[in-house]
């Protein structure tokens, strides 16, 4: 799209119509036309013979005659080149789309291969597939929420003699679904980074080096039997992890039920003053504590006391018991262990917010 | 009645109330070196006639709400970067006489501020009442014969108050936060402590 949007969505084109062309000549193209085809889906460009051949830039616009539109749209193939999952906490989907623009003929997927990594998945790919004149065939590219700690695949595609590749990107979060001890306190950090140049005057010249808080969170959890056994195991997959830490501070409840199929939740309490759901939070977390279970979500919109999600719940949740938290993506920094018996475990944990961009 | 805060601007002033049982710390950072040779006498250069304070001090949140705009005020403070005034709480003044209507000139016992005073200066009265005034000083004149002192307020106070209704008056700083990260230690969901350090920015008064 950025690069369409550059050259086709007036960009360079309103530069067309300043260098060479009459203002007649222009308006056929900056005037919207009847594209005939699937333009607008999230493509990038990662091949474009007419680019290679023709080495079109800026400069070389004015250059061009009154069929490169039709060039520069048409008369090739245009394939998705990349899609960024962002954090990931549950099962998602997106489509990789291979679009034959060509109006007049038939090209062909020749080949492709796929890396066949753990956490990911592509529907299956027949080769030779045969793509009429300006025929768009999609694929369905899921991540799962368990997998390597970052997702970085590529499919590679052979259509027309021409090599394209797909990368998909995406940093796998796993949930804290144990609850904290509130015996022993909760500490929740909330941080800034300012610069500041100091003049012996004291007069001081400062900058915000974030405009969003990093937070931190430490407090003590004590497990018995089966959780202390997945805190456990747990912390040995973490270690270099993204978790979903929870915002205990901010702990919601439910009355409604069935969770399982829901896409959205109404919460028990006024969350008006809810800081971190309201401000920063885009995701939050469902866990029934006493089995550990836990499901995070990523908000659509905070309603009131709903919680609206973009994904519907995928777990059996009980109503009772079921809690939900905001959560921030963190990485587990210390957690030092103590086992008071063969089969209790307390530990306390601490976790840094990592960057949100 | 009614607060009546003036000479501010437009910042903020910290709304939260200071946990006395904690106590507040205050120190002062000087901005002066001193040159000295054997067999000579020491010279001192000042770089600032005033002293920036640092404060520390406890405060606690006692619901959700508050939980919330303090939360707001840090972010909208982002940590050390952006001022606000803070009352000083430490009752810096002792008013001798009543407060009359339009009344600028307002008489205290003597102690020593008339030496150090800066024409931007901010004072807070606070009443019986719980109403709030705040000044800018314009002057301060001591008279050491009869151990008082004389400020001079901008502008007038616009009500009377009786000395008897006056339960502080201290001095409001410009501060801002001394640390980037402030730790919230939760007894419940909306309950917490928050420990603070304020460090006062004198540079950056207002001039009126």
């Amino acid at each position: 799209m950025t690069y369409l949007d550059d050259y086709i969505n007036y960009g360079a084109i309103s530069g067309l119509n300043a260098r060479s062309q009459s203002l007649n000549e222009a308006d056929q193209y900056v005037q919207p036309r009847d594209f005939e085809g699937p333009l607008f889906h999230d493509y990038k460009v990662t091949q474009s013979k007419y680019y290679e051949r023709a080495g079109v830039d800026y400069q070389g616009i004015s250059e061009l005659i009154n069929n490169y539109a039709d060039d520069l749209i048409y008369n090739r193939i245009w394939a998705t080149q990349e899609i960024d999952f962002g954090y990931i906490l549950e099962d998602r989907s997106q489509e990789v789309y291979i679009w034959n623009a060509y109006k007049t003929e038939q090209k062909s997927i020749t080949a492709f291969t796929d890396p066949v990594h753990s956490g990911i998945a592509i529907d299956a790919v027949t080769v030779p597939t045969v793509l009429e004149p300006n025929e768009e065939i999609s694929y369905t590219v899921t991540v799962y929420a368990i997998g390597p700690a970052e997702q970085n695949t590529i499919y590679e595609w052979t259509v027309a003699g021409a090599d394209f590749e797909t990368l998909v990107t995406g940093k796998r979060v796993i949930p804290f679904p144990f609850p904290a001890n509130w015996g022993a306190g909760i500490n929740i950090g909330y941080g800034f980074k300012t610069v500041i140049y100091k003049a012996p005057t004291t007069h001081e010249q400062r900058r915000s080096l974030h405009n969003t808080v990093r937070r931190t969170s430490n407090f003590e959890v004590i497990l018995s039997r089966m959780n202390a056994q997945k805190f456990n195991n747990m912390y040995r997959l973490g270690a270099a992890r993204f978790f979903g830490v929870p915002i205990q501070s901010e702990i919601m409840t439910t009355s409604d039920s069935p969770i399982l199929g829901a896409f959205s939740i109404t919460a028990n309490e006024d969350l008006a003053n809810f800081f971190n759901l309201q401000t920063y939070c885009t995701q939050v977390m469902l866990v029934n504590h006493e089995t550990a279970m836990a499901e995070m979500k990523i908000l659509t919109s905070v309603v009131g006391q709903t919680l609206n999600f973009e994904i519907a719940v995928a777990n059996d949740f009980p109503t009772v018991g079921t809690v939900i938290y905001p959560i921030y993506i963190g990485m587990l920094e210390q957690a030092d262990f103590k086992f008071e018996n063969d089969g209790v475990l307390t530990a306390n944990v601490s976790f840094r917010e990592s960057f949100i961009g | 009645m009614a607060d009546s805060i003036e000479t501010l601007g437009s910042y903020q002033i910290f709304p939260f109330v200071l946990d006395w049982s904690s106590g507040l710390k205050m120190s002062v950072t000087s901005a002066f070196t001193k040159t000295e040779f054997d067999g000579t006498v020491p010279r001192i250069t000042e770089y600032t006639t005033r002293k920036p304070v640092t404060l520390v001090e406890t405060i606690h949140l006692f619901d959700k709400e508050e939980e919330s705009n303090f939360l707001q005020f840090f972010d909208d403070h982002k940590g050390r970067t952006k001022k606000f005034w803070v009352y000083a709480r430490t009752n810096d003044f002792n008013l001798i006489e009543d407060i009359n209507i339009g009344e600028t000139q307002f008489d205290f016992t003597y102690n020593g501020y008339s030496d150090i005073h800066v024409s931007y200066d901010r004072v807070y009265i606070i009443t019986k009442s719980g109403d709030i005034y705040t000044r800018r000083v314009d002057d301060a004149v001591a008279d050491l014969v009869n151990d008082e002192m004389t400020l001079y307020l901008d502008p007038s106070i616009d009500v009377a108050i009786p000395l008897s209704d006056v339960i502080e008056f201290g001095r409001v700083l410009l501060v801002r936060f001394d640390l980037d990260t402030v730790q919230l230690k939760y007894h419940q969901t909306g309950v917490a402590t928050v420990n603070l350090r304020f460090l006062e920015i004198p540079t950056e008064y207002p001039a009126t």
